[in-house]
């Protein structure tokens, strides 16, 4: 029994177990509190420097954290910025567009007439003369020859600028009055004389009158504007001139002793080179409306009801006119 | 006593370093560390018996006793006592399946802060508190068990190693 209790496993775990109890035991004692401060002066500076090396992986980890933080707000920023940049750019974009269609908003009615505003889509850059498209066409009612307008803000009127020459679909093509090609007849106010627009500056701000009789040489002076007239217009002109446009005004009288009449000088109406709408006049139905011949057709129907009621009244057998 | 200067170092070592980091990962007052000294004194105990697994328990709880401050040869007998009861299991269990070494674990625990309320008790220690202790025991609980897997693994290799080296040892 005893050499089961007495194992050498036993003897060591006893003398544990005493040892144990007795360093608890003097655990007030000097040696034993000794040996604990020690052991805490030791491992408490480890701890310290270990403490101090979690903290600095913290504050760390916490710095690129917010680092990182930082520049994804930076990119946002970023972005938000060229976003900002490009509405800034819209909104210009739309306040100059607002700008201009305003004055268009404010153009003044013409009546008997519809106006069509078309924006000039192209321009031949290298020469103002050659002409431009403009983004209406013949579905827009726009036919060859039509007078092309363009508003003078400044001076509050309409100013012819050029004709159509060419049209397509949803385009037309218009030659300037300063083209060397360009022919248009205008009549001086208050003066009444005739003369021919023929040409003019590279700019198409100046145009040139020809043909002015040498006469009028004392009834022009500068000044006198220059209008459209329908006098001498040809028959595939009807309903495309329209009188009293302004052309443009007098600047200069040149009387030029080898030529036959008079050359004069007009600062256009409106100058071109600002021009970025233009307006065409298309007779509405009811001014085109021929009131003469109307009257006549009805006054002829009523004759011929007349004297069929006068035929039938005298007991004449109804028979209609031009029948056999 | 090969198998003691095994084992020892590793619990010698480990006990230390749980020691500091006791004081270091702390949260509301309670040490979010595991006892893994703990785990390794229990899984190599099973393996190599009493003798070996009370030696290093009551060496292993005297360094752990220098490190926290703590009575010293509080935590050696309390230790002592869970090698050895551990080690009586030696032959009995094996330490190849997974369940037995996280029943085991889980056991030991229970048993390190039951010894200890006991032992504090007759020994008129005053430092302990039944409502910090039980949320101790539930912390360390889960804590430890979570790192049985690994140390599982990492004894079984140990082991394997060992058993290599004896063998080619025992065949020179």
């Amino acid at each position: 029994m005893l050499r089961v209790i007495l194992t050498r496993n036993n003897l060591i775990m006893i003398l544990y177990i005493a040892l144990s109890i007795l360093m608890v035991m003097s655990r007030e004692s000097g040696l034993s509190q000794r040996i604990t401060t020690s052991g805490v002066t030791v491992l408490s500076g480890v701890q310290r420097t270990m403490h101090w090396i979690f903290g600095a992986t913290e504050s760390g980890l916490q710095n690129v954290i917010e680092v990182w933080n930082i520049r994804k707000h930076y990119v946002k920023l970023q972005d938000k910025l060229i976003d900002y940049a490009e509405y800034e750019l819209q909104a210009q974009r739309l306040e100059k567009e607002n700008q201009r269609l305003r004055m268009l908003l404010d153009l003044p009615p013409a009546p008997g007439f519809r106006q069509v505003i078309a924006p000039i889509v192209t321009w031949d850059p290298a020469n103002l003369q050659h002409g431009f498209l403009i983004g209406k066409g013949y579905h827009a009612g726009v036919s060859p020859k039509m007078l092309v307008l363009a508003y003078n803000s400044e001076r509050r009127i309409f100013g012819v600028i050029g004709r159509v020459v060419e049209v397509f679909p949803y385009s037309a093509k218009v030659v300037p009055l300063s083209h060397p090609d360009s022919f248009l007849t205008v009549k001086i106010e208050p003066s009444g004389f005739e003369g021919l627009v023929n040409g003019g500056s590279w700019s198409g701000d100046r145009l040139t009158l020809r043909y002015v009789s040498r006469n009028a040489l004392s009834l022009l002076s500068v000044g006198d504007m220059a209008v459209t007239t329908t006098v001498r217009k040809n028959e595939s002109d009807e309903g495309l001139l329209i009188s009293d446009l302004y052309v443009g005004e007098i600047i200069n009288i040149v009387d030029n002793p080898t030529l036959d009449a008079l050359e004069v000088s007009l600062k256009s109406a409106v100058n071109i080179g600002r021009v970025e709408h233009v307006i065409l006049l298309i007779a509405d139905d009811v001014a085109g409306y021929d009131a003469d011949n109307h009257l006549e057709d009805i006054d002829s129907t009523k004759v011929y009801t007349d004297f069929y009621q006068l035929q039938e009244q005298s007991g004449l057998p109804v028979k209609p006119l031009g029948s056999s | 006593m090969r198998r003691f200067f095994i084992l020892f170092p590793l619990i010698a070592v480990l006990s230390l370093v749980q020691g500091v980091m006791r004081g270091i990962i702390v949260i509301n007052g309670i040490a979010l560390v595991p006892d893994v000294a703990l785990i390794f004194l229990v899984l190599f105990s099973i393996e190599f018996g009493r003798g070996v697994g009370q030696s290093a328990g009551w060496f292993g709880g005297i360094l752990e006793d220098f490190a926290m401050a703590k009575p010293l040869g509080f935590t050696a007998l309390v230790k002592m006592l869970i090698g050895s009861t551990f080690g009586l299991l030696q032959g009995r269990f094996m330490v190849g399946a997974l369940m037995i070494a996280l029943w085991s674990i889980a056991v030991a625990t229970l048993m390190k802060y039951g010894l200890s309320w006991i032992l504090a008790i007759l020994m008129r220690i005053h430092t302990f508190q039944l409502i910090p202790m039980l949320l101790n025991l539930a912390i360390e609980m889960v804590l430890n068990l979570l790192i049985t897997i690994p140390s599982f693994w990492i004894t079984r290799k140990i082991l394997k190693s060992a058993a290599d080296y004896i063998r080619r040892e025992q065949k020179i």
